[in-house]
């Protein structure tokens, strides 16, 4: 396991039932995100029998994962520490190769957190914060 | 999370123990967010019972207790003066409408409520690129982009206004949005099927 320093956010995933995704999010690239669920995104997914998704490797040089590999990540903002498993291919770091939270700059999106985790992780309502991920 | 008793969870309120000071009725009281500010490891279970989303299907803002479902389970929340509620900004249960979706986290009881430590009602994140301004005042922009990802046909609306913070921590004004420009919105599912943006991360 190795550390890599980003950015992180959160997401809707899974059905929208009663409108708790203001899209009809998919259920993610592992075919079963939940909001409710200690689940995330991770930009460089590999899955048996399908294309692999790479998301950054313009931006950053990040490890391959598989579905239900689990990712920690620190909160360089706050503090807190929260682990989610990988059930989806994101969030785009080429695209979002630099932003910039918390006094941190140049830092790449490369972690989207369900809802249920990054409010352990931080507020939704802020919505990005500058992370140690351990991958 | 283990679950606590009613009345364990209010004897430790006005001793403070877990930092919730005494009940009392939640009309007009606004919340601070310092609280946030802590440090700290979370070991959460996968899909245990302090997570709370649905939709809201009933209020009393006099008990300041509300119910919402979705689709596994339904929850009774109590909402209390520590109780940290967004809806586009920070203020109380009085805002919160029946048919308003959230997020919310809370420590449950053995009687299957939870009192709730913070709340997110009617918000959402997502990224998306400018496909057309259709507005352009002083004070207020709207926008029709194209959400990253897909997942809806119709373009969304957002608005961005005087209160929408821009990657900083205070209202700014400087960033004029072009047709082209990608960002990632966090903000307010308006009922009329807009966004307000109370939060903008742009790729710099």
């Amino acid at each position: 396991m190795t550390d890599y320093y980003g950015s992180a956010s959160w997401f809707c995933c899974g059905p929208a039932y009663g409108g708790v995704c203001p899209t009809n999010q998919p259920p993610g690239s592992c075919g079963d995100c939940r909001n409710d669920s200690n689940h995330g995104a991770w930009p460089r997914l590999k899955r048996p029998g399908y294309e692999d998704c790479d998301y950054a490797s313009s931006c950053i040089t990040l490890p391959w994962k598989y579905c239900g590999d689990s990712i920690t990540v620190y909160n360089q903002c706050n503090g807190n520490t929260v682990s989610y498993y990988v059930h989806t291919c994101g969030p785009d770091a080429n695209a979002y190769c630099n932003t910039s939270t918390c006094g941190y700059s140049n830092r790449p999106a490369i972690v989207d957190m369900t809802p249920r985790i990054f409010a352990y992780f931080g507020d939704l309502a802020y919505g990005r914060y500058p992370c140690r991920a351990t991958a | 999370m283990s679950k606590i008793s009613r009345r364990r969870f209010l004897e430790q309120a006005v001793v403070g123990v877990v930092g919730v000071s005494t009940f009392a009725p939640l009309a007009g009281k606004q919340i601070s967010v310092e609280s946030f500010l802590k440090g700290g490891a979370y070991n959460q279970e996968d899909s245990g019972d302090d997570f709370i989303q649905g939709v809201v299907v009933d209020v009393d803002v006099n008990s300041g207790v509300f119910k919402s479902k979705d689709d596994r389970r339904s929850h009774v929340v109590q909402v209390t003066p520590d109780t940290y509620l967004w809806k586009g900004k920070v203020t109380t249960l009085a805002d919160v409408q029946l048919g308003d979706f959230l997020y919310g986290i809370g420590t449950p009881t053995e009687d299957g409520m939870i009192f709730a430590e913070k709340l997110w009602f009617n918000i959402v994140s997502f990224y998306a690129q400018v496909d057309s301004i259709l507005e352009k005042a002083p004070d207020k922009v709207r926008l029709h982009v194209i959400p990253a990802g897909g997942g809806r046909e119709t373009p969304f609306i957002v608005v961005k206004d005087k209160d929408t913070i821009v990657n900083s921590e205070s209202p700014s004004d400087s960033y004029d949005p072009e047709v082209g420009h990608t960002f990632q919105v966090i903000g307010l599912a308006l009922r009329d099927g807009s966004f307000k943006a109370t939060r903008i991360w742009t790729m710099q």
